[in-house]
């Protein structure tokens, strides 16, 4: 068992390594994305934009469900009127980033990595080194920039939204006022402590969770079961290291003490 | 000649595959490898595309030493050379038109028109023009290798690699297939090699035959000099026979005694 352990943690060092150098070479090949922007606008398209609807609809019914119990807890000091500002400082410093991000990974940190992987099983990758094109550049850094990109604008279009979801239960159907809702969180939500911080968040785990992606496809045994494993791990690795940042993150940037 | 490998040893991990092969292909015409599953037929192209490295020995393909190229040499040496792959490998997300389009967008500046006319004229030397529209998902088995074997020829390359272009085809798309490897290697003036397992078919279009067995040459020379061969080993695989030198049976320890003594 100790054994088994440590060929585990040795192989998980070795994958994490074999990760680092497959970032460098990610850096390495940006160049072409100025030669050829045109490949970026369409994985910004497809990774972005077709994500899109359920970052909308999730960040509706997250804001939704703040503004309830939010309410509910508020009303009980007699401070509802403080609903905006709960309301907003969850969503641009927690909720936004983090939700926006696990619904990434599994929406489309997911696709890049099935996509990537059967590229691999199918051959075509193979077939683009011979065609001597070096896929890293063609294939990969254009999906993980647009992953890195897209990400804080996902988190940001998910806090507006959750905002508005907020507004509707609290304002609209709960009765609190929209001008004292709307105030209250202008009051309290700072735009560089908070938002600006959320948006970096974002920026990172946009970072993390495309990387661990378009490694896990692009290092994906080439098979039908490589292909499903990798994809399983991509969503897994992804969401936990969101978890995990997000805690170093919160207690770098809004810790107190 | 056109691609020489001198001593090469090469394995999967502890798996020998060749241990010091010799192999000369000549410059021009058709050369065909073929084997049994497992000889190294497939390896051999990744050799001589630089895709796997041997342990010991060297692979030269057109003067070049393969092994002593980094990654820009290996690339430039590789839009010399057109591959078809097995499963044909064709881009998913791009159109006939654009795969057969791909390599010559990626290597050279030339205008939209151009490309346009160039691509038309490989799909019209496969009898697909009017399939340029189509995606892969959308295409037969034996549409899929020609368009693969259209973009293979895109760059007009100098040597051409087909690993099993014949493999999973019925018998009027592998006879379609066998004219277009004759008539692209003889308009275009290339050089061929083609890995397969087809008897029949390797032997009407080659003109140089290598048969390997076990990671080593057996037999070699004409498609009639092979076919008159009388090695046992190269008769089983040319007359198909299911038993003898290769073994019908995986090693395996004695049957009764596995049968009612052995545990697994």
């Amino acid at each position: 068992m100790v054994r088994g352990l440590g060929r585990a943690g040795i192989a998980a060092i070795h994958h994490t390594g074999r990760g680092g150098m497959f970032l460098v070479s990610l850096v390495g090949g940006m160049g072409m994305m100025v030669r050829r922007p045109r490949l970026l606008v369409q994985q910004i398209y497809a990774v972005g934009v077709m994500t899109l609807p359920i970052i909308l609809v999730a960040g509706l019914f997250v804001g939704m469900m703040l503004g309830l119990q939010g309410f509910n807890t508020l009303v009980g000091f007699g401070a509802e009127s403080s609903l905006g500002m709960a309301v907003g400082l969850f969503l641009t410093r927690e909720l936004g980033p983090v939700l926006t991000a696990l619904l990434f990974a599994g929406r489309a940190g997911s696709a890049l990595t099935a996509e990537i992987g059967l590229m691999r099983a199918t051959q075509q990758l193979d077939a683009m080194e011979m065609m001597a094109v070096d896929p890293l550049p063609r294939v990969v850094v254009p999906r993980f920039l647009a992953g890195v990109i897209v990400m804080p604008l996902l988190a940001a279009l998910f806090s507006v939204v959750g905002l508005f979801g907020g507004y509707l239960v609290g304002a609209v159907l709960l009765g609190v006022d929209g001008g004292t809702f709307w105030s209250s969180m202008h009051e309290g939500v700072d735009v560089v402590h908070d938002v600006l911080a959320g948006v970096f968040k974002s920026l990172v785990f946009g970072f993390v969770v495309t990387w661990v992606a378009v490694f896990e496809g692009y290092s994906a045994i080439p098979t039908t079961d490589g292909v499903s494993r990798a994809t399983t791990r991509a969503v897994v690795t992804g969401s936990l290291a969101v978890l995990g940042l997000d805690y170093v993150l919160t207690a770098i940037m809004f810790s107190e003490v | 000649m056109l691609v020489a490998l001198n001593s090469v040893d090469f394995a999967y991990a502890e798996t020998p595959v060749y241990e010091s092969l010799d192999l000369n292909i000549p410059r021009g015409g058709i050369t065909v490898i073929m084997g049994p599953s497992g000889c190294g037929k497939s390896t051999l192209l990744s050799l001589i595309g630089g895709r796997l490295q041997p342990r010991c020995g060297n692979v030269v393909v057109d003067d070049v030493d393969v092994q002593s190229l980094d990654k820009r040499g290996l690339y430039h040496l590789r839009r010399r050379m057109g591959m078809l792959f097995q499963f044909n490998a064709l881009l998913s997300e791009l159109s006939v038109f654009e795969n057969i389009a791909f390599p010559i967008r990626e290597h050279t500046d030339l205008p939209a028109e151009l490309i346009d006319h160039l691509v038309k004229m490989k799909l019209e030397m496969v009898g697909l023009r009017g399939a340029s529209r189509l995606m892969p998902s959308e295409l037969s088995g034996g549409m899929a290798r020609r368009v693969a074997l259209a973009r293979a020829v895109a760059l007009d390359p100098v040597l051409v690699m087909y690993d099993e272009p014949f493999t999973g085809l019925d018998p009027i798309s592998k006879g379609v297939i066998v004219q277009l490897i004759r008539e692209l290697n003889d308009a275009l003036g290339m050089s061929s090699i083609v890995v397969t397992q087809d008897v029949a078919e390797g032997l009407s279009i080659a003109d140089y035959v290598f048969v390997f067995a076990a990671g080593e040459v057996i037999v070699e020379g004409t498609p009639e000099a092979v076919n008159a061969s009388s090695r046992p080993d190269a008769r089983q695989f040319l007359d198909g026979l299911p038993d003898g030198p290769v073994a019908y049976h995986y090693p395996a320890s004695d049957y009764q005694v596995d049968l009612f003594q052995g545990e697994n």
